[in-house]
């Protein structure tokens, strides 16, 4: 961290290569967009290193560059005026063995058996429906599994502002996918 | 929905188990029916929403960001060296350029007009009281100006005068 400070490129490189997967797919939950997503990704990381000599140590490395690419990625909404779009990555195959796809695998019925890409395609439209500010809460919380306390820092409001965004996200989330939900 | 279930279930949106829960919370839900409904869809949708932490980029994406990050990142520091070098001469270069034309200016402002004394020799000592001699010279810029008179000439050169249409060092009568 320190030799990234005093512009080392191979110190800084090292902590991209750390943090790129988590900030990457932080920036493309929020745009539901895998284009948007690289050349944000990029932004933030020139960004960083810019301002890698004012960051303090208050926080850790992960929740100040994480608080850049969330002020990026907000403010690139707010300015792409129209929803993109959507462009998805392919589903990791590791999904297969995970609870809550098994589950709703098992609910499924001859009649409504959607198919895997069609349940993402829904997931990301259903995420596309929040706003900005409750979708950072969800993705951070429910994707990423970041503790709420740490987003209430990464977002500059009070934990009590976080679970309050997370249990109206939800209510939202659970109308749009009420019939995969249960 | 009753104040205290409001309240029950703002709090519970952030766990994710039931084992992860306070005490408090666990007995609420199985005081509470609704509470308890309310807790498994919330953990349904969350875990829904969950399944798109298996949407992973491929591996040539993330290179091909952190690649372009680097290439500009090796620019700017190049740039910010020559920037630097820039910064550091520039002051000196500044003082220099200020030297130069206040120097310039001066030497424009107080310098006598391009006027030269020829035969310089003739005009250095000749006794007072001794064969008076004139001395002869002429102006080097012939060009024709209206202000150069005789008059111009002794303002200059006060001891210097001009009489009967030749210029004479004064105390050398002819």
């Amino acid at each position: 961290m320190r030799q990234a400070q005093t512009g080392n490129l191979e110190a800084y490189d090292e902590l991209m290569r750390r943090h790129q997967l988590k900030i990457y797919g932080l920036i493309y939950n929020m745009t539901g967009n895998r284009h948007d997503t690289e050349d944000l990704l990029q932004e933030v990381f020139l960004k960083g290193f810019k301002v890698i000599k004012r960051f303090r140590g208050k926080s850790s490395f992960y929740t100040w560059i994480y608080r850049i690419a969330l002020n990026r990625t907000i403010n690139f909404l707010k300015k792409r005026k129209s929803r993109a779009a959507l462009s998805l990555n392919e589903m990791d195959i590791a999904l297969e063995s995970d609870p809550s796809f098994l589950e709703w695998r098992s609910r499924q019925t001859p009649v409504r058996d959607a198919a895997l890409s069609e349940l993402q395609e829904k997931l990301n439209s259903a995420l596309q429906t929040l706003s900005e500010k409750h979708r950072a809460v969800v993705v951070l919380h429910d994707v990423q599994g970041v503790p709420h306390e740490e987003i209430a820092k990464m977002l500059n409001c009070s934990a009590g502002t976080v679970r309050s965004r997370l249990f109206y996200a939800r209510q939202l989330l659970q109308a749009e996918l009420a019939e995969y939900a249960r | 929905m009753k104040c205290a279930c409001n309240k029950v279930r703002r709090q519970l949106v952030v766990y994710g188990t039931e084992s992860d829960l306070p005490e408090d919370l666990r007995r609420k839900l199985s005081d509470c029916p609704a509470c308890r409904e309310f807790w498994s869809e919330t953990r349904r949708v969350s875990g829904l929403i969950g399944l798109k932490r298996f949407e992973t980029p491929d591996d040539l994406a993330l290179l091909r960001c952190r690649s372009a990050v680097r290439r500009n990142l090796s620019e700017i520091q190049r740039s910010t060296a020559w920037g630097g070098l820039w910064n550091a001469a520039w002051p000196a270069l500044r003082f220099g350029l200020a030297a130069l034309f206040v120097g310039l200016l001066s030497w424009h402002v107080w310098s006598p007009p391009r006027v030269a004394l020829l035969d310089a020799a003739e005009y250095d000592v000749a006794p007072v009281n001794e064969e008076p001699e004139l001395v002869h010279f002429r102006i080097a810029d012939e060009r024709p100006n209206p202000e150069f008179s005789p008059m111009w000439v002794s303002n200059w050169m006060p001891q210097v005068q001009h009489r009967g249409g030749a210029f004479q060092l004064i105390g050398h009568e002819p």
